[in-house]
Order: C-alpha cells, then structure tokens, then sequence
C-alpha cells in the first residue's frame, strides 16, 4: 500500500535531462539554492524573483507535475504565515520609492519570508521528484552521513506502507467489533495502538529477515563515485554560479537602473 | 512546531546543522557497538510509527487550536537515546524531503530540538531516575520528560528564529505563543506515550529490557557547547541588529523623521533592498521569468515533435 506522498517517489523514476544528472550533484545543487535563498535580507524579497528561474527550469525539463507537488508542498509554508503575519502588524515604517510611492516594510518583510518558504519548499520537492528516496540514500553515503542513520531513513520510508497496511486493518477490525462507535475511546486507544505497533513490528521483522536470506547487507553495500560523470561535475558548475551571482550581485536593481538611465 | 527553512539564515542553520550531524555521528559510533538485527526492523518500524503519528493531528482540549506529537521520547524509551535520536532525525529527514515540512537548511535545527533535547538532556536526566522507581513513578517521568523535553524544544525554535531575526515577534510575545500550546501538547503526549509503553510493558516486556545508558558527562559537555556556540551566534546577532531595532534606529537618527517616530507610521528614507530601479528590476525579471518558460516549453515541444 502506497501513501499519497510516496508516489513522488515514483516520478523520480521519470527520465529526463535533470533525473540523469548523478544525485550528488542535485543534493549540492539544492543545498546551494537553499542557501543563496536565505542569505537574502529579510527585505530583500525583489532579489528573491531571479531565483525563480531554478525552480522553473528544473519543472519544465524534469516534467514534474507542478500542481501536485505544490498541493503537497503549501501546507509547509503554515508556520511561515503563522509567524510572518506578525511583520506587518509590529513593523508598520513606511519606505519610500518615488515622492508619492511608499511601501509598507512590515508587508515588504511578510512578502519576502513567504517567497523563502515557496522558494525552499520547491527547491526540496523537486530533489526528491527528480532523485527519489534511493538516489538521495546513495547521496548521503557519499557524503559520509553515517551509515546506521542512513538504512533508518530508508527503512522508515519502506516500513511506511507496511504500518499503512496494519492500520488498516486493525481500523477495520475495530469497526466491524465496535457497532457503529466511530471514534476510538480513550480505554482502548493504548492497547489498539500498541497492537498495532507490535503487529507491525513483527511483520517488520518477517520482511527483514527474508531480506536477509535474499543477501541484503545494507551496512556493508559498496557505494562509489564510479557513475559520476563530468555532466554532473558541470551541472553542480553551472547551477552553483548562476546562485552565487544571484546571492551576491543584486540583477534586479541593475536591469532597473539600466532601464532607468542610472536612476536609483 | 518544525522550523522553517524561510525562518532562519545559514549562519544559525549551519551551526545547528554541525551540532545535529555532530551527535548524529556520536550517536553512530556508539550504536555500532550494539546494534543487532533485531533493532534494525525494530528502528524502522518504529520511525514509521513517530511518522505516522506526526500526520495525525489532533484537538488540545481548551484551546480550540491543534497538533501533533513529537514522539522522541516514545523512540527514545523503546530503543535507547542513540537509536531514538537517529530515529527520530530519519523522520525528519523524510518529512523535510518529502513534504518539506521543515526544510533542509533548518533540518539541523529541528534534530536538535526535537533529537537532542528529547533523547540526550529529558531522557537522561528525567525519565531514568525515575524510571526505576515503580510503575507509578515511571510514568510521572514520562510525563515530565515528554513535557520538559518539548519545552526545551520549542524554546529552542523561538531561540533560533529571534537570533535569525526574520520574525519580528517580541521575545516575550513569542515565548507566549509557543510555550503554552507546547506544555498542552506535551501532556497529551506524555498520556499517549504512556499508554503504548504500557502496553508493550504487558506484551512484549523484552523490548523494554534493554539498559540504556547515557553517558551524563557528555551530556554536560555538550550543555556547555550549546552555551558557548549560543553566546558567539548572539554577540554576532546583536552587530547586526535586527529590522525593527534597526527601523528604530534609522529613524531616530533624523530630526524630522524623530517626530515621525512617535507616530505607529516611521519613514524609512533611502532603502537599499526596495528602489524605484528595483520595481522596475522586478518588473523585467518576471517577464524574463515567464519568456524563459515559454521558450523553454515550446523548445521542448518541438523537440518531442521531432522525435
């Protein structure tokens, strides 16, 4: 049984430019992003703009559905809104653009921390979209995250749909039992819980085993460079100084001034 | 409570990051030494668990408001700190990648308050003295430990979002926000934690038999590194004052706009992140944006044409 949100695994299975690209380059490059993104003053949510090339460019090559993905990702942005709203209300200074143009800084700091959130939000979405759980595992061991934590991400991902497929169960067990008690009663919400646990964990056990026999040695299996070809070294090359001129050079402000004739 | 990537900068991020891989990687070595094949299912199935429990959210009597366990001490208490820190990270990790709840940069950030408060100071500190005292006394130490442990946590968000200064909350008012709805779910917590430890206690009293000790010097160590990384990020913070310091200032610093300042309403003059080149920057860059997708687009119909 498969959650909603682990078939995003599944669009990593997807071929184009972007999935090819080795998964150590897509981490970095996403690392990179994250950073360049909130290095951005808490102001500065113009420079934030340019950076929405990256997530574009990677969503049309990489043909992710955009719309899922989002509706996945938005939820995340709550504790964003929740303390972003704050800004406007305690920062209410006034900035002014032209003789008869002022911006609220308040607003201007509430608009920049959710360009952040959507901004890092997508960037982590579209690594796991175009890498997917495996490719971001081999990652992580390349990038000598101990081994033991590693197989536990793995393993908690695959152990998912297992304890999906218990609840299930132990739900419908309970509604056929219960006539018509829709909630569960705090009295039997340990003992159902802890069923389910234990149920799982035995299951867990019988799949671990059989994994066993079948030769999975997870601590001891080789992972190596062997695959990471010079596209990937050019692809962290490229996308890294496209971020780095966007954290550092402010291009919004110089098309405009360019536009303007040297006008600030 | 998960701490946002938008939230925080790199500087507060990457030091968290070095702390959270630091006891990660303590936290492996040590766990080398015992792991057997038997805690590795273990481990998953628990991980799924915590993950799963963190999804349900739910209504904190009295409040009207809702929300989720964070399950560390279950991890904890079933597989030891060194498993339950790691456990706990790995559901972190997922929910960061997958629904980026949390974000990677503030991924560090949330190991350390929901991991290392959890499994290295309430665990140790709280729940194993009172662990051995009676089924009674145990589960007041669940209790504690849970509350105590989400308490230090969510301190933790509000310490490492102030020194990030991107929130414009008051100390005060934030602590206020966040302290009072963490003690509510802290108690739930704690009841449910109780109930599924009881239960395993009845059933499958082998899972719980194994001694986990946890060296209290590290700990203590650890405690003075947190104090001493947390003075160098603060004294870097206060150079920089943050934007509503840095307002008050800016508008002080003038003799008209001081009369501004005792009106809700002050001007900020000359404001280097939002010019008039700088709209019409932006103005240009989204067009830029939608011409780049359009282009790109249609250069990638053409191409599926082609073939």
């Amino acid at each position: 049984m498969k959650l909603d949100f682990q078939h995003i695994d599944e669009l990593a299975q997807l071929d184009s430019m972007i999935h090819r690209r080795h998964p150590l380059s897509k981490v970095l490059v996403t690392l990179f992003f994250i950073i360049g993104v909130t290095t951005q003053d808490k102001y500065g949510m113009l420079r934030l703009l340019p950076f929405f090339f990256y997530p574009m460019v990677v969503f049309i090559l990489s043909d992710l559905p955009m719309k899922r993905l989002m509706k996945i990702g938005l939820p995340g942005l709550f504790f964003v809104v929740m303390l972003g709203i704050f800004n406007p209300l305690l920062d209410q200074s006034l900035i002014q653009v032209t003789d008869s143009l002022f911006i609220s800084s308040g607003w201007l700091s509430f608009g920049t921390l959710l360009l952040k959130g959507v901004l890092t939000i997508l960037a982590a979405l579209l690594l796991i979209g175009t890498t997917g759980m495996a490719g971001v595992s081999r990652a992580l061991i390349l990038l000598r995250f101990p081994r033991v934590f590693v197989l536990q991400v793995s393993m908690t991902y695959r152990y998912m749909s297992l304890l999906m497929e218990e609840a299930v169960k132990t739900q419908q067990a309970f509604a056929l039992r219960s006539c018509g008690v829709k909630k569960v009663p705090i009295k039997v919400f340990g003992s159902m819980v802890g069923q389910l646990l234990i149920r799982t964990y035995d299951r867990g056990n019988q799949v671990y085993q059989a994994m066993n026999l079948r030769g999975y040695r997870p601590m001891e299996e080789k992972v190596s460079f062997e695959d990471f070809l010079w596209q990937d070294g050019s692809y962290i090359l490229v996308m890294g100084l496209f971020i780095f001129v966007l954290t550092f050079f402010d291009g919004v402000g110089f098309l405009g001034e360019v536009i303007l004739g040297g006008q600030r | 409570m998960h701490m946002a990537d938008a939230l925080i900068t790199p500087l507060v991020g990457g030091t968290m990051w070095v702390a959270s891989t630091g006891m990660m990687a303590y936290s492996s070595r040590k766990l080398k030494v015992e792991i057997n094949t038997d805690k590795i299912p273990l481990m998953g199935v628990l991980g799924a668990f915590v993950f799963a429990a963190q999804m349900i959210n739910f209504t904190i009597p009295g409040t009207g408001a809702s929300g989720h366990i964070g399950g560390g001490m279950l991890l904890a208490i079933l597989l030891g700190p060194y498993a339950g820190f790691l456990a706990i990270s790995a559901v972190l990790m997922i929910q960061a990648l997958f629904f980026a709840d949390g974000g990677l940069l503030a991924l560090g950030c949330n190991m350390f308050n929901l991991g290392v408060f959890t499994a290295f100071v309430a665990y140790p500190f709280i729940y194993q003295p009172l662990s051995h005292k009676g089924k009674n006394l145990q589960n007041v130490g669940i209790v504690l430990a849970t509350v105590i442990g989400l308490q230090l946590g969510s301190l933790g968000v509000v310490a490492q979002t102030m020194l990030s200064g991107q929130s414009m909350l008051p100390l005060r008012e934030f602590l206020l926000l966040m302290q009072p709805i963490h003690l509510a779910i802290g108690l739930v917590e704690g009841v449910m934690t109780i109930a599924v430890i009881g239960f395993v206690r009845q059933h499958r009293p082998e899972l719980l038999e194994v001694s986990h000790r946890v060296y209290r010097r590290l700990v203590i160590s650890l405690g003075v590194l947190t104090l001493v990384l947390g003075a160098g990020l603060s004294l870097l913070a206060s150079g920089n004052p943050d934007g509503l310091e840095w307002a008050v200032e800016k508008a002080g610093g003038s003799e008209a706009l001081f009369e501004s300042f005792a009106s809700p309403v002050a001007f900020l003059p000359d404001y280097q992140y939002t010019s008039l080149s700088g709209i019409v920057g932006g103005g240009i860059t989204l067009v830029m944006l939608l011409a780049v997708g359009f282009g790109l687009n249609m250069w990638k119909k053409h191409k599926a044409h082609e073939a």
